[in-house]
This record gives structure tokens, sequence and C-alpha cells, in this order.
């Protein structure tokens, strides 16, 4: 198991990050009236972690009996789409951003379904096998000791996550399910960009900024992770990890354990080798830099499909290539960087082959670029 | 105390929805129209348009309850929203049925007038062929039905629809009467807020009074522990010196502090920070302000609603730079509600700000 998962935490007093933001969690476990959440912030901030030890403060340890079932629902208006359901006595959680297009559908349907029935846990079980036609994995019959479980509540949680993914009209869908279904039902979100959420959403839970988390936290977390594991972490190491490591928690715990296999005990000339995505993206902006021209811009396609065939986001490839390339230009070029990597990824957010923006803001440095050097240099 | 212990546990926004359209906070010309409604037993078709929550489903609710009462209100009105397959199809069949469903009963303690309501709630998404569909049905059965239509960008209903229709804007909550509603909530559940609480919770509300009420609750709860927590004697005894000084006594009112904490409001200094970093002019250091922005995690339409106030309020630019940086704030805005990247956006208008403090 990895370092990540084998020491989450558990518990809200567990978290060593953000620990301001511990009592106010804990008040609002406490109280019974609680509204809908949406936790916001970079990834690698602790979000889910944050709401799976809060529904433990409220539930008790009973919600990490998780059971996890492959489930196929069909729409009454046609079709169908397969989503992987993880859930306890007292929650559900599940993606509707995974059935892509029919995200709209799920949460007409399944989520408002599910929001709509009473609790699951007095829910008889009857009801929601008739609902959904369960292809994998039976689960195991729940018991009705209620009087076992510590904490008992009217409602259950219903969690979403990467609500900025849905589309706006799956969004829309959410609005009146939140208002009508409260008394049996709360909703846990989270999103990494709080802007892709609709105003109506945002209006209708409280926003609970999870930030990255400082580098002081990062070490703190790396230091109890290696005391664990027996690993002698030297200071220079651990200052090393955080740097690469953007701010990014599960970034960093995961520079650690890899390193840690490459070679141990650290080493103070250890280098830390970036990923083989994050090493292409910069032979890439090497590749725009050292010539400008359509033969060019035919290998770099190449790496763009290899980019995408291996899932990296496309937003993610336009910031790490504008990055690597104000690093590469002086002050007149990086203004135009970046207002045209701005401009083409808004644009391949409202297009639907993303690989023809990328290669257009690549055609439109080399461009400019060229431009730059026969006037400066010519 | 026992006593709100057994109210079912519903979050305050749903517990103080308003019941009759008199409940309804600021909405004037909408409740006096409807009101006269309630005399005449009938309406228009109608279109709510307006900003969330500021009281468009709770309106057509309550009129429509105060017409028909809870018993009757089953068979008589008709609830479709975004969470409802609202395709033409849909529409076309679920509005064929329940036209032809009978009006003629009557509750007698209630004016139960002789049509049905349709209510369309969050029309937003709605195609525009189910609204060029729907048009063609409100016409059909106009006779036997009311169609309330509700969204919150009026733009978004076309125009053929809309002028069937008797229009009505909700505006923004003013403060004055947000804040006389969040005293009302506030004394009803029996906590104080302090003036300069208040202050902050238009700030960070901005006239949807949803989301102040939900701040409001969240809240209370973190200072309600803190009054249990200290010993009974002590409270009554701080109740008791109130009056003579309240500086001494934060934990039994809502402080403004608080209130910043719960409702994640950007503090104005990383605003500032911000546009300092742009007037530096090294394109370098404003990658780094905002890598650190964005892992800060504050809204970035909250910044640039900050940055926007800040521009217009500096005199170091003239006006043709500050139009300028405006125009690109309003470009920046609309591509985020696309959905296009945090970062990069926010680095753009870095580099517009920094062009023109040049
Ligand atoms: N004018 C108002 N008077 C009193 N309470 C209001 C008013 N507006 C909003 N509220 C409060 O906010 C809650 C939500 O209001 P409502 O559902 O009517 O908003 P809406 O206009 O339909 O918003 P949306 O566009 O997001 O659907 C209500 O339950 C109530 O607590
Ligand atoms: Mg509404």
């Amino acid at each position: 198991m990895l370092f990540l998962d084998k020491y989450r935490p558990k518990k809200l007093e567990e978290l060593d990050i953000h620990k301001k933001l511990t009592p106010h969690l804990k008040e609002l476990a406490e109280t019974e009236d609680l509204p809908h959440l949406l936790f916001y912030g970079p990834s690698g901030a602790g979000k889910k972690t944050r709401i799976l030890s809060l529904l433990r403060e409220m539930y008790g340890p009973q919600v990490e009996n998780l059971s996890m079932t492959q489930r196929e629902f069909s729409f009454k208006s046609g079709g169908k789409t397969e989503l992987t359901v993880l859930s306890s006595p007292f929650h559900i959680e599940l993606n509707p951003s995974d059935a892509g297009v029919n995200d709209r559908k799920v949460i007409q349907e399944i989520i408002k379904e599910i929001a709509s029935s009473a609790p699951i846990i007095v829910e008889s079980k009857s009801t929601l096998e008739s609902q959904f036609k369960k292809t994998n994995q039976k689960e195991k019959p729940k018991t009705n000791t209620l009087e076992n479980t510590q904490k008992k509540r009217d409602f259950k949680v219903v969690i979403l996550s990467e609500v900025d993914q849905l589309t706006k009209e799956a969004q829309q869908a959410l609005r009146r399910t939140m208002e009508k279904y409260t008394r049996t039902c709360r909703i846990f979100m989270d999103c990494i960009n709080i802007s892709g959420i609709i105003d109506p959403l945002k209006s209708r839970c409280l926003g609970i900024r999870i930030p990255s988390p400082s580098s002081q936290e990062i070490k703190t977390v790396l230091y109890k992770t290696c005391k664990k594991e027996g690993i002698k972490l030297p200071n220079y190491f651990a200052d090393t990890i955080i740097e690469k490591s953007e701010f990014n928690l599960r970034k960093a715990l995961l520079i650690l354990e890899s390193a840690k296999m490459d070679q141990y005990p650290f080493s103070q000339n250890q280098t830390i080798q970036p990923p083989d995505w994050e090493k292409l993206i910069i032979k890439m902006a090497h590749l725009m830099i050292e010539e400008q021209s359509p033969a060019r811009l035919l290998i770099l396609r190449n790496s763009i499909f290899e980019l995408l065939t291996h899932c990296i986001p496309p937003d993610l490839i336009f910031k790490k290539l504008t990055l690597e390339l104000i690093q590469k230009v002086g002050g007149e070029m990086q203004k135009q960087v970046i207002i045209w990597a701005a401009f083409f990824e808004h644009r391949s957010k409202l297009g639907t082959k993303p690989i023809i923006h990328i290669e257009a803001f690549m055609a439109k440095f080399m461009s400019l670029y060229k431009q730059f050097l026969s006037v400066n240099f010519n | 105390m026992n006593l709100k212990k057994s109210i079912i546990s519903i979050p305050w926004t749903e517990k103080y929805r308003p019941k009759t359209i008199d409940e309804v906070a600021h909405q004037s010309e909408v409740v006096d129209a409807l009101k006269n409604s309630l005399k005449t037993e009938n309406i228009p078709h109608i279109l709510f348009y307006g900003p969330p929550g500021t009281g468009k489903t709770s309106t057509i609710l309550a009129i429509a309850t105060q017409l028909f009462g809870p018993k009757l209100f089953r068979s008589r009105v008709l609830e479709l929203n975004a969470s409802d397959e609202r395709g033409i199809q849909v529409i076309r069949d679920k509005v064929k049925k329940f036209a032809q469903l009978s009006a003629i009963q009557k509750d007698d303690r209630y004016p139960s007038p002789a049509f049905k309501i349709i209510i369309l709630d969050e029309c937003d998404s709605m195609t525009q062929d189910a609204q060029n569909a729907l048009r063609r049905i409100m016409e059909q059965y106009s006779k036997e039905t009311r169609f309330c239509i509700i969204c919150n960008y009026i733009s978004k209903i076309i125009d053929p629809l809309a002028s069937r229709c008797a229009k009505f804007r909700f505006k923004p909550i003013p403060e004055k009467i947000m804040q006389e509603r969040l005293n009302f909530i506030a004394k009803t559940e029996g906590i104080e807020i302090e003036e300069k609480a208040l202050e902050a919770l238009m700030e960070s509300s901005q006239g949807d009074l949803r989301k102040a009420i939900t701040i409001l609750q969240s809240t209370s709860k973190m200072i309600s522990k803190k009054t249990t927590q200290s010993k009974p004697e002590e409270k009554k005894m701080a109740i008791e010196e109130e009056d003579t000084n309240i500086e001494t006594e934060p934990n039994v009112k809502i402080t403004e502090e608080l209130i910043f904490d719960v409702s994640c409001s950007v503090p104005l200094s990383v605003v500032k920070e911000f546009i300092e970093s742009c007037k530096a002019s090294s394109i370098n250091e404003l990658v780094t302000t905002c890598q650190k922005l964005i892992n800060s995690a504050f809204s970035i339409p909250q910044i640039l609603l900050l940055s926007l106030k800040m521009i217009i309020e500096d005199n170091f630019l003239n006006n043709l730079q500050k139009a300028e940086i405006c125009e690109k704030i309003s470009e920046i805005e609309s591509r985020l509600i696309d959905g296009a990247d945090e970062l990069l956006q926010l680095m753009e208008l870095g580099v517009c700000i920094l062009e023109n403090y040049r």
C-alpha cells in the first residue's frame, strides 16, 4: 500500500494540515441542521480526506464500512451508464462526471432518487435493490442495529467529487434537489476551480476553503510518515521534496516514496526526477525554442498525442508548457506566452478536440518567437 | 431549548423560507401584484427572473399554497425544475396529462380558483426547442392553466415566451432589508450579531439572502459551543453586564472576525499584494504571486471583483488605462465561467495590469 493510503488520516483530530479548520468542522459535525458543504481548493490539499474525516466525526467509525460496487444505471429517458459507487450505511459517494455527457441524467435520476429516499440506514434494502440493477459484487446484508451506531441522524450524506467537472446542465439539475430533500440528505461536494461552479449552487452551500498546505505543514507530515516507516529523512532532503511538491501533499508523499525506492539512505546529491509527462513537456518547450518550423510542429504533434493518450489533462499541458516557456524567454515574449496560453486554453474548453488548440498555441508561439528573433538579432 | 430540539433538523434556509407572500422580503412589486390576484382569484402567466437566493421559488410556492391550500396543492400545482427531465416530449406529455385533470374541486378555506398552476423553475438550462414547444403548449392550455417561468437570466428565455408573461424582476436584497431579516432570524434563534458582523455578512453575500442565512447559521454554531462551555453562572453574569460593557463579552456575539472566517471572504490585503506584484513589472514575480494565489484557494471571481474596485479607485491610472483593465477583467470573468484555467487567466490579467502601470 502506498504511504498515501496507509497513513491517510481518518479522524478530524488526526489532520495535520489546516488545523485551524478542525474546530469549525467539529462544530458543524455536531449540529443536526448543518447545510450542504462545498470544499474547494487545489489538488493535494486534502479535501477528500477532510470530507471523510468529517463524516466519521458525524456518524462514527461505521462510515468506514465501505462497500464498492460497479452499478449499471438505466435511465428512464433511455440509455444507461455504469458507475462506481462507494457506500456505507450512512453515505454514498459517486462521481457523476464519470458518466460524461450523461452527467445531467445521473443527477436528475440517480442523485434525486437517492436524495429523496429516506436515510440509508432506515431504508429497507429492497427499495434500493429494485431501483438499481447491480452488475457486480453482492453487498453484505445490512444489520439493523441502530443502537450500536453511536450517532443517529435523520439524513444521509451524498458525496459528489469534482463538481467543477460537471456540465452546467448537470449543475443546474442539482439545484432544487438540494432544497427539496434537505430533510433526508446533505450533499458534500469538492472542486478545484470554484469559478467553474454556477452561482445558484454556490448560493446553496457553505463554502469551505482548503488552501494548499504550507511548507511547514508538509514537513510535519513527511516526518510523521518517515517516523512510522522508520525512514531517516535528512532536513536538506525534506526541503528538496517540498520544493518539488508544488505544495501538493499527495505529490510530496509520492516523491518521498519513490525516492526511497530509488536510493536509500538519502544522500546530499540525490536528485528527484520529474514524472515522465513533465519531462516530455520540458523537452517540447526546448524543441520550440530551438527551431520554429512546420517540421518541428509535426514532431511536437506526436508528443501532444502521447500526453493526451496518457490522460494528462489539456489544461495541465497548457500550464506546464507555459511555465516552461516563460523560463526560457525574455520579458516581452513572456507576456505573449501568457496571453496566448490563456486565449487558447480557454478555447480548448469550449471545443472538443484539445489537440487542435494546443497545437495552435504552439504554432502561435513559434511564429511570434521567429518574428521576435528576426527583429532583434537580424 | 427543548422545543428547538424537537423541530426536525433542516438548515435555516429552509426553516425560514417564507410561507406566505407577506413574509417575502423586499420584492414589493411582485408581492403587491400577487396580493391583488388573491382578491381577484386570477393570475396571468408570470415570469420571475433574478439572481440566486432572492425569493423566486419561495414566492411562487407561497402564492400557490395561499391560493389552493395544502390539500389541493398536489392536484393543482405542477412543479418542474432543472432536476426533472424537460425535453420537448416530456413537457408535452406531463403538461397535457396535468392539464386534463379537473380543476373544479374547492377547499373552502382557500380561494381555490378553477385553474391549475404549472411552475417551470430554473429554466436557464432549458433548450430553445423546448421553449418553443412550451410556447405552443401554453397557448393550447391557456384556459385551464397558468404558467410560471422562473430563471436567473432573462436572456436565456426566448422572446415569444417572455412576451406572453407578466415579468417580475427579483432584485438583490438591499442591505437594510437583509439586515432586518437576519436580525429576525437571529432573534428567533436566540443569537446576537455585532453591527460590524452584519456588515461583513452583507459584504460576503452580495444581496443573496440564502447565502447570508447559511453563513449566519454556520457561524452561530461556532459561538453556541463556546457559550455552553462557559459555566452557566458566568453566562448569566455576562448577560447582565452586557449593556455596560459589550467589548469584554465577545463569545456570545457573532463577531466580524467569525463571519470572515466562516464565509471565506477574500481579504483586501491579498488583492493588494497581487496588484503590487503587477506594478513591480517582473513577469517572474507575477507568476509566483499568481501561483501563490491559486494555492491559497481564494475565489478568483471574488478577486476579480475586488481588483476591479481597487483599479477604479487608483488615481495613478488614467481613464483609458482603467477602461482597458476593466475590459480585460470582464473578458476573464466570462472565460472563467466557460471553465478556463484559473492560473492562466489570472496571469493574463496580471500582464494587462502590469502593462498599464508602466
Ligand atoms: N425575499 C426573500 N424573503 C425572505 N426570505 C428569502 C427571500 N429570498 C430568499 N430568501 C431565503 O433564501 C432561501 C432561498 O430562496 P428561494 O429558493 O426563493 O431563492 P430563488 O430566488 O429561487 O433562488 P435560485 O435562483 O437560486 O433558485 C429561502 O428559503 C429563504 O430562506
Ligand atoms: Mg429557486
